[in-house]
C-alpha cells in the first residue's frame, strides 16, 4: 500500500516552543484520515507543513502528488465575486476542471456575481471545498472544515466531500477536534497530542483492537503482557481499563465492552479527571 | 431503489447496519433479484459516511452471495431471503423460551440474564476458534 | 497570474483612474485661463497690470498649493496600492488560500508587485505630465525649475518617488504583516528619505559651480556679534538667476576666506552701538547710525573679499532629474528585493 502522506522525524519549532516533534507518519493512499488532537496540538502546524506554507525546523514531509488545501474557516476574497474564485482557480492552477467547478457552483445554488464575502459560512466552504477539488488533487487536506457549520451545513458538506472521494478515489486528510464527524467520514486516524504523533492506525484496526475492562479493583501489573493499559481509573471497590490487544480476553473476571472511535481517543488523550496512570506516548502500527 | 439511514447510536457499526438494511429488504420483499442497490456515490451523498463503509458491505453481501456487482455498471441483486431459516428456529426459539422461564425462577433479572448469556456466548465461541 | 494580479487591485485601480481623471479635469480648466493671465501680463503696461497682477498672485498661491498637493497623490496611491499587498493577504488569512494554488509564492509575488507598480508608474506620469503642461506660463517666469520647491513636481522624479513609496510599502507590509503600520512606516519613510535627498544629497550630486560677486555696501548681511566683536559676517546669497544657489562665501583674490580678528578689526564701527536689550532684534528698519555703522563694516570687507557663490546652473535640470530618478527607482528595487526575500524565506 503506498503512502500518500509521509512524515519523517517532522518538527516545527517557533522560538523556543516546539509546535510539531518527532512526527513519523504515513498516510495509505486512498484513506479519508482523520487529524485529531486537542487545540494547540499541532494539527494546523502540520497540514500547514504538508502544503508548504511553513517550513520544517527538521525532518521531511513528502507528498506523492498535488495537494489540495482548505484552510481554517475557509478563507475566500471578500470583495471577489463566486465566479471570479473560479477564475481565479483557473488561472492558477494548470489541471482545473471549470467543468466541473461551474457544475458545483450551480448545483449549490449559488450566484456566480455574488460576492464571496456575503456568502453563509456553510456557502463559503462549500465554495473554498470546490476550489480545492476542481485542480482534482490527489491528497486533499482541510483544516478542522466543518468546526464552525451548523448540523446542517456541516452535513452537506462531508456529503459532497464523501461523494467527490466515492468517484474519484481522492485521498483526504481532515482534521478535526469533533470525533463524532470523523467517525462516520475516517477510515484512518492520526491523534496528534502535545506536538507528538500518538495514534496512527486504521479505525477498523483501533476499534478491533481497543477494549474497555471493568471489574474488581485489581492491580493492572498482573494482566498478561499481550494487554497493553492505555488509560485506568481505580475506585475503592472497582478497576476501569482501555486496553489494546490482539487477543480476545477471556478472563471471566472483567467485563469487556467495545469502543466507539471517541472512546479511543479520550484514552490516549488522557481519559477523564482520574485518569491513572497519566497520558504515556504510544506509537502506532503501521500497516 | 432502497434508501439507507443509520442510527449512530445503535452501537453496530455503520457498515454492519447497511448489510442488514439490505437483508431486511430482501426479507420483505423489498428488493428482488435483478433490483440494482444504490451507487456507492449515492449513497455517501446522502448519509456523508465513507465509501470504504458501503464498498465493504456490499462486498459482505457479495460473499454471502446475495448480490453481484458489474463493473462500470453497479451492484444487483442476485438471490432472495426466504424467511424459511427463521420458521426452522422453531424449536430452538421454544428451548430458549423454556430456559428464560428458568432463569427468571432462578431470580436473576434482565441484565443478569444478558451478562449470563453473553459471557457464555463470548466464551463458548472462543473454545470453538481455539 | 496577470489576470489575478490586475483583478485584485481593480478597485484601487479605479480610484486612481479616478483622482488622475478629476486632477486633469481640475487643471484642464484653470490651465488656459492661468496661460490667458500670464499672457496678458507680460504684454500689459501702465494700470491694467495692477488688476492682473493681483489675480495672478492668486492664482500663484494655487500653484502653491496644487503643486505639493499634486505631488502626494502619488505618494498616497503608492501607499495604498504597496502596504496591503502583502500585509491584507495575512491579516484576512487569503494567503492560505493565494500560496497553495499550482503557482509558487514568488511568482505571485513578482507579478503582483508589477502589476501594481505599472498602475502606480502610470498614474504618477500622468499626474506629472498635466500639471507639467499646466504650469508651462509660470516656468516662463523666474521660478527655475532646478529649485528645490519647483524640481520635486517636474519632469520624471515624480514617477520615481512614487515607485519608492510604492516599493517601501509592499517591503513595510511583508515585514510587519499589518497594513496599518505598514502604511504608518511607509509614510513616515517616504518623508524622511526625501528629506534628506532634497535638504542634503541632492547640490552635491553634481560638483557645484562657483560664481564671484563683487562685495558691495548695499549687500544685506548677516553677523554674528559677541563682547569680544563681530566674528563672522555671512552675506546673503544674491539673485544670479536661473540657478539653485547652493550657499555664499567670502574670500580674498588667493582665495582664502577672512579671519576673525580681520572681521573684528573691520567691523569695530559697530562696538560703538548699543546692543538691543535681551537680545531680541526689534522690527522695522534700523536706525540710521546702525546702518552707517553695518554700511562702513561691509566697505571694508568688501575692499579685500569677495563674495563667492555656490550654484546649481538651471542647465542641469534633467541631470539631477536623472540622478535622482536612478537613486529613487534603485532604493525601490531594492525594497521590493527584500520583500520577496521575506515573502520567500522569512514567512514560512
Amino acid at each position: 500500500m503506498t503512502s500518500i502522506l509521509t512524515a519523517a522525524g517532522l518538527g516545527k519549532r517557533y522560538g523556543r516552543k516546539w509546535a510539531l516533534r518527532d512526527c513519523n507518519l504515513e498516510v495509505p493512499e486512498g484513506r479519508i484520515a482523520g487529524l485529531v488532537g486537542p487545540n494547540g496540538a499541532g494539527k494546523s502546524t502540520l497540514l500547514h507543513l504538508a502544503v508548504r506554507l511553513l517550513e520544517p525546523t527538521e525532518g521531511s514531509v513528502e507528498v506523492d502528488g498535488q495537494c489540495g488545501f482548505l484552510a481554517q474557516d475557509a478563507p475566500v476574497y471578500a470583495a471577489l465575486s463566486v465566479a471570479d474564485h473560479l477564475q481565479f482557480g483557473a488561472h492558477l492552477n494548470p489541471s482545473w476542471d471549470q467543468a466541473f467547478a461551474a457544475e458545483r457552483v450551480e448545483a449549490l445554488s449559488l450566484d456566480p456575481k455574488q460576492r464571496a464575502g456575503k456568502l453563509s459560512g456553510g456557502q463559503r466552504a462549500q465554495l473554498a471545498l470546490t476550489l480545492a477539488l476542481a485542480k482534482r488533487p490527489d491528497l486533499l487536506l482541510l483544516d478542522e472544515p466543518v468546526a464552525a457549520l451548523d448540523p446542517l451545513a456541516r452535513r452537506d458538506f462531508l456529503a459532497t466531500l464523501t461523494a467527490y472521494v466515492a468517484e474519484h478515489g481522492t485521498s483526504v486528510v481532515l482534521s478535526s477536534h469533533l470525533v463524532a464527524d470523523l467517525e462516520r467520514v475516517c477510515d484512518f486516524l492520526v491523534l496528534l497530542s502535545a506536538a507528538r504523533v500518538q495514534l496512527a492506525d486504521d479505525v477498523d484496526a483501533l476499534l478491533a483492537t481497543h477494549r474497555r475492562i471493568s471489574g474488581v479493583r485489581r492491580d493492572l501489573t498482573t494482566l498478561p503482557a499481550d494487554l497493553q493499559v492505555i488509560w485506568s481509573s481505580h475506585t475503592e471497590k472497582q478497576t476501569t481499563a482501555i486496553v489494546r490487544t490482539e487477543a480476545t480476553i477471556h478472563d471471566p473476571a472483567w467485563r469487556v465492552d467495545e469502543l466507539s472511535l471517541e472512546d479511543v481517543v479520550l484514552a490516549y488523550m488522557g481519559g477523564g479527571p482520574e485518569a491513572n496512570p497519566p497520558l504515556r506516548p504510544v506509537l502506532g502500527v503501521a500497516r | 431503489m432502497i434508501e439507507f439511514h443509520l442510527d449512530s447510536r445503535s452501537g453496530v457499526s455503520p457498515y454492519l447496519q447497511i448489510v442488514q438494511q439490505v437483508r431486511h429488504a430482501l426479507r420483505l420483499g423489498l428488493l428482488e433479484p435483478g433490483d440494482q442497490l444504490p451507487t456507492v456515490k449515492d449513497v455517501v451523498g446522502t448519509l456523508a459516511i465513507n465509501p470504504n463503509t458501503v464498498l465493504k458491505a456490499y462486498r459482505e453481501l457479495e460473499h454471502a452471495g446475495l448480490v453481484a456487482g458489474r463493473p462500470g455498471v453497479g451492484t444487483f441483486v442476485t438471490a432472495t431471503l426466504s424467511d424459511a431459516p427463521l420458521a426452522a428456529q422453531l424449536p430452538l426459539r421454544r428451548e430458549l423460551e423454556r430456559w428464560l422461564v428458568k432463569a427468571r425462577a432462578a431470580g436473576l433479572d434482565d441484565e443478569s440474564i444478558e451478562a449470563l448469556f453473553r459471557d457464555t456466548f463470548r466464551l463458548a465461541s472462543a473454545r470453538e476458534i481455539a | 497570474m496577470t489576470w489575478v494580479a490586475f483583478r485584485q487591485i481593480r478597485m484601487s485601480t479605479a480610484v486612481s483612474a479616478a483622482l488622475v481623471l478629476a486632477a486633469g479635469l481640475l487643471l484642464g480648466v484653470t490651465g488656459p485661463h492661468l496661460s490667458h493671465l500670464y499672457a496678458a501680463l507680460r504684454s500689459c503696461s501702465g494700470l491694467s497690470c495692477g488688476a492682473d497682477s493681483s489675480e495672478l498672485s492668486r492664482a500663484d498661491l494655487h500653484v502653491r498649493l496644487i503643486g505639493p498637493a499634486l505631488v502626494a497623490v502619488p505618494l498616497v496611491l503608492g501607499v495604498f496600492l504597496g502596504a496591503p499587498l502583502v500585509s491584507r493577504e495575512l491579516e484576512s488569512g487569503t494567503y492560505r488560500l493565494a500560496w497553495t494554488q499550482s503557482v509558487s509564492r514568488t511568482r505571485w509575488l513578482v507579478t503582483r508587485i508589477g502589476v501594481g507598480a505599472l498602475v502606480v508608474a502610470l498614474a504618477a506620469g500622468l499626474l506629472t505630465f498635466a500639471f507639467t503642461w499646466w504650469s508651462i506660463p509660470l516656468d516662463h517666469t523666474d521660478t527655475s525649475r532646478i529649485d528645490p520647491a519647483i524640481f520635486s513636481q517636474r519632469g520624471i522624479v515624480p514617477v520615481a518617488y512614487a515607485l519608492f513609496a510604492y516599493a517601501l510599502g509592499v517591503a513595510a507590509g511583508a515585514v510587519l504583516r499589518r497594513t496599518l503600520a505598514a502604511m504608518a512606516v511607509t509614510l513616515g519613510g517616504f518623508v524622511a528619505v526625501r528629506m534628506v535627498m532634497q535638504l542634503v544629497v541632492r547640490q552635491h550630486l553634481l560638483t557645484p559651480l562657483t560664481k564671484a560677486v563683487a562685495l558691495t555696501p548695499r549687500t544685506p548681511v548677516d553677523l554674528m556679534r559677541t563682547s569680544n566683536g563681530v566674528q563672522k559676517l555671512v552675506p546673503h546669497s544674491p539673485d544670479i538667476g536661473h540657478a539653485w544657489t547652493l550657499g555664499t562665501t567670502l574670500a580674498d583674490s588667493s582665495g582664502h576666506p577672512p579671519t576673525s580678528a580681520f572681521i573684528r578689526q573691520a567691523c569695530s564701527a559697530i562696538m560703538s552701538i548699543k546692543p538691543p536689550a535681551s537680545g531680541i532684534r526689534k522690527s522695522g528698519p534700523p536706525p540710521p547710525q546702525v546702518l552707517a555703522a553695518v554700511r562702513s563694516c561691509v566697505h571694508n570687507v568688501g575692499l579685500s573679499y569677495h563674495e563667492v557663490v555656490s550654484y546649481q546652473p538651471a542647465s542641469r535640470f534633467w541631470a539631477f532629474q536623472w540622478l535622482e530618478s536612478a537613486i529613487f527607482v534603485g532604493l525601490a528595487v531594492a525594497l521590493l528585493g527584500l520583500a520577496v526575500y521575506w515573502v520567500r524565506r522569512r514567512l514560512v
